[in-house]
């Protein structure tokens, strides 16, 4: 079985064989992980809006919704820079902190095989599907904390909160902006 | 044999994009006459990147001429940066004419705000909306005004609207969405009975764009145009079923091609679509199975 798929079964020893494991990761290396993860957040959307994929279609998609991914290094570099530097390092700690995210991958790809319609009558078994990640990636985190940047248990929980919760939030704030969500609870609070 | 593994799913997503190829441009739409007027066929509620929609505009636009749209208003919540981004774009790709629009979002009530000049606010009475709508040259549209998003629509708000979103894909999704639509609908032509029929996608995440649609009688094939249609009620609105809202006359004439585009079927359809979607889902399924290179 690969890392990744390792990682959600058993994310302690995964990750304590992947950082023991000689690795030459690079700057530039060390974004194939963040790029793979991009180009299916690209296609995924432009698969699901289009149910089909063009070139310059997924080019554009993977451009514009990369952004997603550049939000994700900047929370990690903020959270794994100082003990990646003591430990690992940065470019491979940021290499093995993405491998985290096969359960969000698998949910997207999961998502265009239901291929929902525009006039879909519910969206709940994709949104409780989503459950799956939102509860996996946390404790692939906690692992990765504790393994790869060897902090002791305490502090890979605290870490790991740290990091959900800034991820969240920013989330929340830039879902909040999209979809207009101010009006949205002063509607609902009436 | 893993790396063999990775090349064939590395090949796949290059195959399935290679295979979509042929409907990078689609071809142009050639939109049938009506006396002194051209047909068109609009969604005038279609959410985009950056907000929360999926697609860039100028991908909105392709993919809406794919789907038979000749025009499409980018109506984001309360804003209209993807507009201002895609003014910005050095490059302009054919596709459907967009329209610069928002949605008002409050608490009482969604307007779309279709072809405006500026953002209008959107923290006051729907009434004023609309008339803030009409001094920045747009025209104002109920959005699906179903259940508490029909709640801010007074009399006064009634008199100053210009459309109705009289199908929207809410009529498939809510239990009585069908209903409250049409009640809503015939409440506002009580009030003003040349109001104008709007069909709506209210397109985010999920294909197709134009799933509902409006039929548009404009004197010619521009912004302005449609905007004088609407203002008019020269429209009609088509559902996901092919049923048809709006004036006997216009809808007599538009009827087979509601039935036609039910459903935003894909112009020019081919086996390359379905097929560059699957190869590259698989590729991509591959790729997170196989995983990284790394033996532990």
């Amino acid at each position: 079985m690969n890392p990744e798929l390792r990682l959600i079964a058993a994310p302690g020893p995964t990750y304590a064989a992947l950082a023991r494991a000689p690795s030459r990761i690079g700057p530039i290396t060390a974004l194939r992980r963040p790029l793979l993860v991009a180009m299916i957040i690209g296609c995924s959307t432009a698969i699901l809006a289009t149910r089909h994929a063009t070139p310059s279609l997924v080019l554009s998609t993977t451009i514009c919704w990369s952004v997603v991914v550049l939000i994700q290094i900047a929370i990690a570099l903020a959270v794994i820079a100082a003990p990646a530097r003591r430990t690992v390092g940065i470019p491979r700690a940021l290499d093995l902190f993405f491998a985290a995210h096969a359960p969000w991958s698998l949910w997207m790809l999961a998502l265009i095989a239901r291929s929902p319609t525009a006039g879909e009558r519910t969206l709940v078994p994709v949104l409780v599907a989503a459950l799956v990640p939102i509860v996996l990636t946390p404790r692939i985190l906690a692992a990765f904390f504790r393994e790869v940047l060897e902090l002791d248990p305490r502090e890979a929980i605290r870490c790991t909160i740290a990091h959900q919760a800034i991820t969240w939030s920013v989330l929340i704030v830039m879902f909040g902006w999209a979809v207009a969500l101010i009006p949205r609870i002063v509607q609902w609070l009436k | 044999m893993k790396l063999g593994g990775r090349a064939l799913a590395w090949g796949l997503v290059g195959a399935g994009v290679v295979l979509g190829f042929h409907a990078e441009t689609p071809r142009p739409l050639d939109p049938p006459r009506h006396g002194a007027d051209v047909v068109l066929a609009a969604d005038f509620h279609v959410h985009s990147f950056p907000g929360d929609g999926a697609l860039a505009p100028w991908d909105l636009a392709v993919e809406a001429q794919r789907r038979g749209l000749d025009a499409i208003a980018l109506t984001n919540h309360n804003h209209r940066v993807s507009w201002s981004i895609a003014q910005m774009m050095p490059f302009h790709r054919a596709g459907a004419l967009l329209i610069p629009s928002e949605e008002l979002t409050s608490a009482a009530y969604h307007m779309a705000a279709v072809g405006t000049s500026g953002n209008v606010p959107w923290h006051q009475s729907a009434a004023a909306a609309a008339a803030g709508i009409h001094d920045r040259g747009g025209v104002a549209i109920a959005a699906h005004p179903a259940g508490d998003d029909a709640k801010g629509f007074d009399d006064a708000a009634l008199d100053a609207l210009d459309g109705v979103e009289a199908a929207h894909p809410l009529m498939y999704a809510v239990r009585n969405g069908r209903r409250d639509l049409a009640a809503f609908y015939e409440r506002a032509r009580g009030r003003k009975p040349r109001i104008a029929a709007i069909g709506s996608t209210d397109f985010h995440f999920f294909a197709p764009v134009g799933f509902c649609r409006t039929f548009v009688f404009a004197r010619e094939r521009s912004i302005d145009g449609v905007l004088d249609a609407i203002r008019r009620g020269a429209t009609v609105a088509c559902d996901a079923s092919g049923t048809t809202f709006g004036p006997a006359d216009l809808s007599a004439a538009v009827a087979g091609a509601c039935r036609a585009a039910a459903g935003a079927p894909v112009r020019d359809s081919a086996w390359t679509d379905p097929a560059s979607a699957l190869c590259v889902w698989l590729g991509l399924f591959g790729l997170v199975l196989l995983g990284s290179h790394e033996a532990v």
